[in-house]
């Protein structure tokens, strides 16, 4: 079975000679050690429709820009949050390649990727490891926007359940049930073994294209295992007290919904339940409520002056809900050292555009510039994925590469 | 990118000057590239002439595919160079796009090998179910399973298919719990009755601990009459429950169950007008029975965590009558009956009647009043629209046909659970693992699981939990989970799980294992293929196949948007499904030409669909054989789910669409436009048609090489909506030109022409077909090695004028389905 190393293609056809004309980020300077500093967060929210780019995108580059209509909710926070212009990942399929955002590699093409099509959020959890609860938190309005992926290829779904958060978070398992999670573990990891040794008979019968599948078999049975150890270190720790009133399981409203998302992400940064969140929003999050016609057929506006002017006040809306988690984590103190990642992997939805993605990036204790404008021409483009590898090393990891990433960017100094 | 190229011409290209096609490609870089990017300059770090005749590397197929895109983008040679005349030009572009697409294939061979092939989450499920003898259309075992990856539409690809930790940890606990299912120790549940009649509703006392849909509210109320009536489609006032078995937390055990309502359907025409929203006026009205699951429900809405449509029947009764069903219910839910098509919810339907029909006399008292209780009860009960009626619900059973269940015998035999020790185990642990690895294991691939068993035992653990462990195991080890064909010719008992997971999408049977454990089964193929369609499980291939081949799961992941109303009052997505699925059925069962998919004048649909598609006079909700002579559709791409699927929830796209006719209909996916080609903008102001748009697609001749021959097709089916409704003008009254000329040279002005032309290309179609059918039936991609096999199938199912029926039998017997 033919091992493909992929070049990418972008890679590839820069050669040698192109080099980034902005200042790439010292990566040594964020490797501080974590007792000295309080640890870094990251939360990435996603959106399926995009942002209507004339709505998004103010027209100056620099601090001094005039707020657009999407980003005037986020005025209070305007010197702590970088918007970035002509960034993308160069993918294209309209829908099918939302699903790039975070990843820069779509899931057709994760084959060929040493680290497959591994999300941002991920990568990051993994550098978190066992040290929090939970090593991500990953939430979402329905089915969300299919943004984060794990090394081995495979969506990660989010919870799109409040309640459900607020159990997992605060809820303690009764003593009887956690006794019995406990056994049901121990049982797991013996099974575990016999699968391994009843695997390896078959093995020996097999050619070595099966013996390749069967391989990822066994690489799935070490995952489960290195799970379940994390598990059991975390089975008899408390969970912190519950902040607020519980969250019941009723159904909500989208608005709502998305508001209490936020809430209860906050909380769980805030009581170092996890240090990666998520948020998504999906193709079928209901405009309806805010008086407005359907979502899909909004972004599908065809130049209509109607249809841009109801999704301004859908992404008003979005953005005002960015406004409210930043100003919490503010008020928590969290906000210097927790990096927030906004925008979607779509740009103009009538167009089904996948460049020149909308790209916010808010907190982080970074000197943010406002507006910056990336070279817009076609053989000086910069990678977004380079900003998220930058991201990922601020974050703490010592990776040098990310997806499809040719080295680092990162315009704002740490502040 | 990895069909195999079917039109002739390009055959007798490569088979006859693959080398003279290099010579042309070389002599055209050598006139035009080479000068800038050659030994002496190498401009953009670009150089071609040390690139290869023959591409086996992955980065000179990377540098090729550059050439092609620059030489499609016109960018190169650069604007101030000379520039290749148009038609070389044009010839360049298309033979390495032919060379391009033929090293794809070759670079990705598997050479003729399908892979150690996991089961799909839908052969999982039917797995589960047939090994254990669980239900699983409601309980969905697989149902949180991460999504599979395709290749070529198929989901069955042994090579592309992954296994993760995370779909590990879903089949330890689907495992788990379908054991739990089948373990049914203990007697016979007797069969009961329950009955109950109108009122459904209660207050007071009575209606404590009641979830809000059997509360008395302001859309509520308990009539004076020994019926209730249901007014809309929405939950509160449209859908009523049954309060015997809400009160004990819905039916003890999964089941057949009888359940009978008595009901009729009043004052369906009325004279209400445009109060009752897109109700039509005097249409029957859809009574649903509903099973509904309300445990660890949300609150609200109905309580309802989890709802399953039984049966939908029309009535045009006025009188009272009985309707009765045999139908499957799963344990832990209840019934419910929905006035399904029913004009708006009751709260809407208060608020328009005393508004639009503020003028009816029996509304009088109520205009003007203050909104609540007793506004919106007067208001109901004052309404002389049409309502569903409802006098009694009954409900009886299980019925069940045998005890212990299958599922149970094939876990614990006949054994008590007292009878269960260290040798007995062992003997069930062997058996289960014969059954579940769909052949005996191999020496040393149990031990280790009764190892395992033995050593819980000696832990202390409970024998019946040590030996549920045992099979959860055998349940999540390779042998259970893959299909191993081997290498070379297959063996009996490979030959009878790869025949049954084609048909069956389930483990071979008893005939099938006693046939291969005897040697005689690849002689009896023919009769065993026979059989097999025969067989109710060959639904499963038809519903799977026809979804996988048809991108089906396009409308789910981009529902039609909700101001297509009608799609969702009439339930057309599942009439669409079911209408393509039996159709293919009957294709199927009566061996048809495979031209019928082209050009059938008939199909199978019911009221809503038939009026979907501008056809009176279809009485009822079941699927019947309706005659299209004199619409203008026929064939596959007139069927709802085709247009459907090919769009995008919203609008449609000629592109999109001609696309999906070649790749699902002729078998030709066409190479990806290049990187940087400008989206279109569509404009819905008005002043510019698709057609207008799109007009680059035409004039400009790099475009055109592939564009002429995806557009037509897509114009063609512009008369049909996002849902598959005819239009004859966009919006904003552009008028539609769905002409166009294939690129044979055939032209055609409409939708019907188009189809008599699709259908003279019945040759293309049915190598299609056939190579779509044996991709699913390999469980790999095909290859250039295969085509021979599948020249041979053709030859014969054309020489003895072969069905479908026909096809499915020679694909069994073919070299590639034999071998591996």
């Amino acid at each position: 079975m033919n091992k493909r190393t992929h070049l990418s293609r972008r890679r590839f056809l820069q050669g040698t000679g192109i080099a980034l004309s902005l200042p790439a980020f010292d990566s040594f300077a964020a490797r501080l050690s974590a007792a000295e500093k309080p640890p870094r967060r990251l939360v990435c929210i996603g959106n399926h429709l995009g942002f209507y780019p004339g709505n998004f995108f103010p027209k100056a580059a620099g601090k001094d820009y005039v707020a657009t209509s999407t980003l005037k909710p986020l005025e209070a926070h305007r010197d702590q949050l970088t918007v970035f212009s002509h960034l993308d990942h160069e993918l294209n399929g309209g829908h099918k390649a939302v699903q790039g955002f975070l990843t820069s590699i779509k899931k057709e093409e994760a084959a060929g990727f040493p680290g497959k099509n591994i999300s941002l959020d991920q990568a990051a959890a993994e550098h978190v490891g066992s040290s929090t609860r939970f090593p991500s938190i990953n939430t979402g309005i329905l089915r969300g926007t299919d943004m984060c992926w794990s090394r081995a290829g495979v969506h990660v779904p989010p919870i799109n359940n409040p309640a459900t958060l607020f159990r997992g978070l605060f809820v303690n398992s009764p003593q009887s049930a956690r006794e019995a999670e406990r056994t049901r573990l121990k049982h797991r990891a013996s099974v575990l073994d016999a699968l391994r040794d009843s695997a390896s008979v078959l093995n020996r019968t097999l050619n070595a294209a099966d013996r390749d599948k069967l391989d990822q078999y066994l690489t799935s049975v070490r995952d489960v295992e290195r799970r379940l150890q994390m598990s059991k270190e975390w089975l008899n720790r408390p969970k912190p007290k519950a902040p607020i009133d519980e969250v019941l399981d009723e159904e909500r409203q989208h608005i709502d919904e998305v508001a209490l998302l936020y809430d209860l992400m906050a909380l769980a940064l805030q009581t170092d339940s996890t240090r990666v969140t998520t948020l998504e929003t999906g193709l079928g999050f209901r405009t309806a409520e805010l008086d407005l016609g359907g979502y899909h057929g909004l972004s599908h506006h065809g130049k209509s002056k109607d249809r841009i002017g109801q999704l301004q006040i859908v992404e008003a809306f979005l953005a005002t809900k960015l406004s409210n988690f930043i100003s919490r984590l503010k008020e928590a103190k969290i906000f210097d050292n927790t990096l927030v990642v906004f925008g979607s992997g779509m740009s103009d939805g009538s167009r089904h555009s996948n460049r020149n993605l909308p790209v916010l990036l808010a907190g982080g204790g970074f000197k943010h510039q406002g507006h910056v404008v990336c070279p817009a021409e076609q053989h000086k483009r910069v990678p977004l994925a380079n900003l998220w590898l930058s991201v990922l090393q601020w974050f703490g990891s010592e990776t040098d590469r990310f997806g499809r990433s040719t080295g680092t960017f990162s315009p704002m100094k740490l502040g | 990118m990895k069909t195999i190229i079917p039109c002739a011409a390009l055959v007798l290209i490569l088979a006859s000057s693959m080398a003279g096609a290099d010579e042309l490609t070389s002599a055209f870089l050598q006139k035009h590239c080479i000068r800038c990017h050659g030994s002496k300059k190498q401009k953009a770090d670009r150089r071609f002439d040390t690139l290869p005749d023959q591409i086996r590397k992955l980065d000179d197929l990377e540098r090729y595919q550059e050439i092609v895109d620059q030489l499609n983008l016109a960018s190169m040679p650069p604007e101030k160079e000379p520039q290749p005349p148009v038609k070389e030009r044009a010839r360049a572009i298309a033979q390495l796009t032919r060379k391009l697409t033929a090293a794809r294939a070759e670079l990705n061979t598997s050479g003729g090998h399908s892979a150690l092939r996991r089961l799909n989450s839908w052969e999982y499920r039917q797995t589960i179910g047939d090994l254990l003898g669980l239900n699983v259309e409601v309980w969905n075992p697989a149902e949180d399973f991460p999504e599979e990856v395709k290749a070529d539409g198929f989901d069955n690809n042994g090579a592309a298919l992954v296994t993760s930790g995370r779909l590990l940890d879903h089949y330890f606990a689907a495992a788990e719990e379908a054991i739990r299912r089948a373990t049914q120790f203990g007697d016979r549940p007797p069969s009961k009755k329950y009955t109950q009649e109108s009122p459904f509703y209660f207050s007071g006392k009575n209606s404590r601990d009641l979830p809000k849909l059997f509360k008395v509210d302001r859309f509520r109320f308990i009539p004076e009459t020994p019926f209730t009536d249901l007014y809309g489609r929405h939950y509160r006032g449209g859908h009523i429950g049954f309060l015997p078995l809400l009160r004990q937390g819905g039916v003890a055990h999964s089941g057949i169950y009888t359940i009978r309502v008595r009901a009729a359907a009043v004052s369906r025409v009325h004279d209400y007008g445009k109060a009752l929203g897109d109700f039509r006026n005097g249409d029957p009205l859809v009574m649903e029975i509903a099973a509904v699951d309300r445990r660890g429900s949300v609150e609200s809405t109905g309580n309802v965590s989890k709802m399953t449509s039984l049966a939908r029947i029309e009535l045009t009764n006025e009188e009272p009558r009985w309707f009765q069903w045999k139908v499957f219910m799963e344990a832990g839910y209840e019934p419910e009956v929905r006035f399904r098509n029913g004009p708006l919810a009751a709260k809407r339907m208060v608020r328009l009647l005393t508004t639009q029909a503020a003028d009816k006399p029996e509304f009088k008292p109520f205009i003007g009043m203050k909104g609540g209780t007793e506004k919106a009860h007067g208001v109901l009960k004052a309404y002389r629209g049409p309502r569903l009626r409802i006098w009694e619900i009954g409900v009886e059973g299980p019925h069940l046909d045998t005890w212990p269940t299958t599922g149970h015998r094939a876990l614990y035999g006949k054994l008590a659970p007292g009878e269960l020790n260290a040798r007995t185990i062992g003997q069930r642990l062997a058996a289960f693992a014969e059954k579940a690895f769909r052949r005996p294991p191999l020496a040393g691939e149990l031990k280790p699981i009764q190892r395992l068993v033995a050593g819980k035992l000696n832990e202390g653990v409970k024998p019946l939990q040590a030996l549920q462990l045992g099979c959860q195991a055998i349940l999540c080890s390779p042998g259970f989970l893959y299909l191993n064909l081997g290498e070379g010719e297959l063996d009996e008992i490979a030959l009878a799980s790869r025949l049954s997971y084609f048909l069956w999408s389930s483990p071979p049977d008893e005939t099938l294992l006693k046939l291969a454990a005897a040697g005689k089964l690849e002689s009896g193929l023919s009769a065993q293929v026979t059989r097999m369609l025969a067989d109710p499980r060959s639904d499963r291939f038809v519903r799977h196949f026809v979804r996988r081949w048809l991108d089906l799961g396009n409308i789910g992941t981009m529902p039609p948007s909700e101001d297509f109303l009608e799609y969702y009052r009439d339930n057309l997505e599942t009439a669409m499904r079911k209408e393509t699925e039996t159709f293919f059925r009957h294709v199927l069962d009566n061996n048809l030409l495979l031209r019928e998919f082209l050009d059938a004048d008939y199909s199978f649909l019911n009221r809503e669909l038939a009026l979907h598609y501008g056809i009176e006079g279809v009485k009822g909700n079941e699927l019947q054989r309706v005659s299209l002579k004199g619409s203008r559709r026929g064939g596959l791409p007139g069927h709802g789910a085709f247009l459907t699927a090919s769009a995008n929830g919203v609008d449609t796209s000629p592109v999109v669409r001609g696309i999906y006719v070649l790749e699902k209909l002729l078998g030709y996916t066409p190479p990806p436009p290049p990187p940087d080609v400008a989206a279109i903008e569509p404009d819905i102001r008005g002043a510019v048609t698709i057609r207008e748009q799109l007009v680059k697609h035409r004039e400009s001749a790099t475009c055109a090489e592939c564009h002429r021959k995806i557009d037509p097709l897509g114009f063609a089916l512009e008369n049909f909506d996002a849902i598959g409704g005819w239009r004859d003008e966009y919006e904003k009254k552009n008028p539609i030109d769905s002409a166009g000329k294939l690129p044979g040279g055939d032209s055609f002005r409409t939708f019907p022409e188009f189809r008599k032309l699709l259908a003279d290309r019945q040759d293309q179609f049915s190598r299609c077909l056939s190579e779509k059918l044996m991709t699913y039936a390999l469980g790999r991609e095909l290859e250039i090695g295969d085509r021979p096999s599948i020249d041979e199938i053709l030859a014969e199912l054309d020489g003895k004028k072969g069905g479908l029926r026909e096809l499915i039998r020679l694909v069994v017997l073919s070299k590639p389905f034999l071998g591996n």
